[in-house]
């Protein structure tokens, strides 16, 4: 019963050190935004449209069986406000008739396929190009996973940056101008990521997201909470403290040389997208000069739909961890080791004790709890402190995340929404959260045992949105 | 302290913070909306009369000037950027009616350097004192010294150039990016000055002002471009062999033939785009032979070369396609790139 009351003590202390880091990175978070207020504001961001110095970008666009939204996609994309884009649609070796269709749709003519080579991947068996869009640039391959299929983008993509994205994330015309600031600011900047948001919920028309709102079903509802807090607090924080290791995988821009001097994306991961932010960012302790610094855009720039129910969302959550997991592992000389500066000794021990041992403390914590309870260890008020440092203290800074967003962005613009938004934040905890510790156990377990599986994942397609 | 304690003094902060953390955010969001609301009220009325005042001289402004100053700042602008001209001057004078301009200038002179940057944006666009926005090019701040490098892109002002040029050298990539877009933007009143720093400048030194040699050509560059061509550093002569591939002439040509066979890949394609982009035949031969370079970015910058040649580089792009190995598989795409455009 001691060490029951030990192991509790000791989840509460890891609780309230944890939150209070929180607490810590909110703050930033917020002192970050207000300085990247006063960047922007009135800024001619247009004014790139013209200008014969900024970096060429492509966008890698890999798709499988798309059959249905492939030429929506592929005009979304050229359509983005920026000068001199370069779209490369890969085809993953589809079953459906995704090439029919776009030979079709953009009136593609073969091209004989040689290319580089630099990075592996499965054999290019076709290129196309377009005579009424010399902008596109059509690859088909064989199948070999969405690593794959951006590592054969990237053998062909001729832009000083290039954009990897999901086949299903909708970009604001206007996102390249942002995502291309940290490059224009900062010659050490390798990699930008920006502000994903969720448009379940939202009213859509012509593929734009005319009116945000916040769905009214608990799924969706909580993700868009953990997404502000992730993407608002979290890496809006690690941006000034110099620990941004995640880029979202739904779109991210990164210097097309420095991935390919690390060998583009791993293949056999799940993580792929967070395992090369670690590589970019390990070369620049291995090869002093490089750039290796990651930035954070806080302007929503992307949309996604989030899963809407609990079978594909704990599927996602489950493949999210151990993707980390993975990428952990892989890298796992970099954990403490001095030669990597701030890198080793504390980002990474930060993820591998934060956010990878996470589910595995609290469900200690809470099993524990329980048994405590039970067995007379652990009292009634030591129990409702427990959930409140736990819980309590995180609805509160989930809250305050969303007063980050109203000072901000204020992209929900009816107050009934942010009513909505409000309810799920505090609900999160009495459920919501525990399902997710357990699929990210689910995902651990997974990863211990060797499971390197996709998982099925359905959508409805974000043009579905009401 | 027993947990009963601690508990009691958790809930004393925990639900107070809560409360207040939600009452702010609701408060914020209804008079945000409000705000909003009457913001695109008085920013719809203001644009009515910038409209007028824009194409009409001495329009009466009374019925905005007691607008707040933001609503002015963002109906004149939005106007500002869709005209030229004389009514781009009009929308200026309307401003410096206003009083949006003097606010403006005073927002130059704040120690925050937010405040600086903001009234120097706002100058950019609406200013008509020329001498301002100007005198913050070597603020403290590197947004605020870009700005004055936009301003003078905006402005076509020759008599900063000098200022850009030391610019281009600034330890701030923002800076460095901002004076060689002005630069750019500025087009033939920067090639004397740049021409005479380029004529001093070797190494790293010249990488910069070869940059905006090449989106300026003119033959002022051409004795500079020839001499950085044999420079030490393989970034520089590649620059060079950009520049004078935007010059053009039989100097430069030489200097290209011969640059077609530097140890270094870049240079070798920089020299292999040029010639291309010159379409000087005769070194279609040479290009032929770059097919097979042991660099990938070597052998398609020749086989674009070829193509841009016409009909002597098409001919021997079908010549080497019938071959076989890593010239054919070039050589053949080249063919059918041609056949897309």
């Amino acid at each position: 019963m001691t060490f029951l009351l030990f192991i509790q003590y000791a989840v509460l202390t890891y609780f309230v050190s944890v939150n209070t880091f929180y607490a810590v990175q909110l703050t930033v978070a917020f002192t970050e935004m207000i300085q990247h207020m006063r960047r922007t504001r009135g800024e001619a961001r247009w004014r790139v449209l013209n200008s014969r110095v900024a970096p060429r970008i492509s966008i890698l666009a890999p798709a499988y069986n798309e059959e249905e939204t492939v030429h929506q996609s592929v005009r979304a994309l050229m359509a983005l406000q920026y000068p001199r884009l370069e779209v490369v649609l890969i085809n993953d070796g589809s079953k459906d008739r995704t090439m029919e269709v776009a030979i079709r749709e953009f009136g593609l003519k073969p091209v004989h396929p040689a290319h580089a080579g630099r990075i592996a991947c499965q054999e290019i068996t076709k290129l196309y190009r377009s005579h009424s869009h010399p902008n596109l640039l059509v690859v088909d391959k064989l199948n070999g996973g969405k690593a794959d299929a951006l590592n054969a983008g990237l053998n062909l993509a001729t832009g000083d940056l290039v954009c990897a994205m999901d086949a299903d994330t909708l970009i604001e015309p206007d996102a390249l101008q942002r995502m291309v600031r940290p490059f224009l600011f900062d010659d050490r900047i390798v990699a930008a990521g920006g502000t994903i948001r969720i448009a379940n919920g939202s009213i859509m028309r012509g593929g734009q997201i005319i009116e945000l709102r916040v769905p009214r079903r608990p799924i969706p509802g909580f993700q868009i909470v953990e997404y502000l807090r992730a993407f608002l607090f979290g890496r809006l924080g690690w941006n000034k403290m110099g620990g941004n290791l995640v880029i979202s995988g739904a779109f991210g821009l990164f210097k097309r040389e420095e991935v390919i001097a690390v060998g583009g994306y791993a293949h056999g991961s799940v993580g792929e997208d967070i395992e090369l932010v670690l590589k970019l960012r390990r070369r620049g302790y291995e090869v002093p000069g490089t750039p290796s610094e990651i930035a954070f855009v806080p302007d929503p720039v992307a949309w996604t739909e989030a899963p809407e129910t609990l079978a594909v969302l704990g599927r996602q959550r489950d493949r999210w961890h151990r993707g980390l997991a993975d990428t952990l592992w892989r890298h796992r000389t970099i954990i403490f080791n001095p030669r990597y500066g701030a890198l080793g000794l504390v980002v990474m021990p930060y993820f591998l004790i934060v956010e990878l041992m996470a589910p595995v403390i609290e469900a200690f914590g809470v099993f524990g709890l329980i048994l405590g309870l039970l067995g007379g260890a652990v009292n009634f008020p030591f129990a409702i402190l427990f959930f409140l440092l736990a819980y309590g203290y995180g609805m509160l800074l989930t809250v305050m995340t969303l007063l980050l967003e109203e000072l901000s962005y204020h992209r929900y613009q009816r107050v009934r929404d942010l009513w909505v938004l409000l309810g799920w934040a505090l609900l999160e905890n009495l459920g919501y959260r525990q399902l997710t510790v357990w699929w990210r156990l689910r995902g651990l377990w997974k990863f211990l045992r060797g499971n390197t599986q996709w998982g099925e994942m359905t959508r409805r397609g974000i043009g579905q949105s009401k | 302290m027993s947990s009963l304690e601690l508990v009691t003094q958790l809930i004393r902060f925990l639900v107070p913070a809560l409360l207040v953390c939600i009452l702010a955010t609701i408060a914020r969001a209804v008079a945000l909306s409000k705000f909003q609301k009457k913001h695109d009220q008085l920013l719809t009325e203001a644009r009515k009369t910038l409209v007028v005042a824009a194409s009409t001289s001495g329009t009466d402004l009374r019925a905005v000037r007691a607008m707040p100053f933001r609503v002015l700042v963002k109906g004149l602008i939005q106007i500002a950027r869709s005209v030229t001209g004389p009514e781009l001057t009009r929308v200026r004078i309307a401003a410096d009616q206003l009083g949006v301009v003097r606010r403006a200038e005073r927002m130059c002179t704040s120690v925050f350097w937010w405040r600086r940057l903001y009234g120097a944006r706002v100058l950019t666009v609406l200013g008509t004192n020329n001498e301002v926005v100007p005198s913050l090019v070597m603020d403290r701040n590197a947004l605020v010294r870009a700005q004055v490098a936009e301003w003078v892109a905006m402005r076509q002002d020759s008599s900063m150039i000098e200022n850009l040029i030391k610019l281009v050298y600034d330890p701030v990539a923002y800076c460095r990016y901002a004076a060689k877009d002005a630069l750019l933007r500025l087009g033939s009143y920067a090639v004397s000055p740049v021409a005479e720093r380029l004529k001093l400048a070797t190494g790293e030194e010249a990488l910069p002002l070869l940059e905006i040699a090449a989106g300026v050509p003119n033959g002022e560059f051409l004795e500079s471009a020839r001499r950085l061509s044999s420079d030490a550093l393989p970034a520089t002569r590649a620059a060079a062999a950009d520049t004078l591939g935007a010059i053009g002439g039989e100097d430069a040509v030489n200097e290209l033939t011969g640059l077609l066979d530097d140890s270094h890949w870049n240079v070798r394609r920089a020299a292999a785009r040029a010639l291309g982009r010159i379409e000087h035949w005769p070194a279609a031969t040479r290009l032929g032979a770059m097919l097979d370079d042991p660099v990938w970015e070597v052998r398609t910058a020749a086989a674009g070369a070829l193509r841009a040649l016409g009909a002597p580089g098409e001919l021997m792009l079908r010549r080497l396609a019938r071959e076989s190995g890593t010239a054919a598989d070039v050589a053949q795409q080249a063919l059918d790139l041609a056949r897309t455009s």
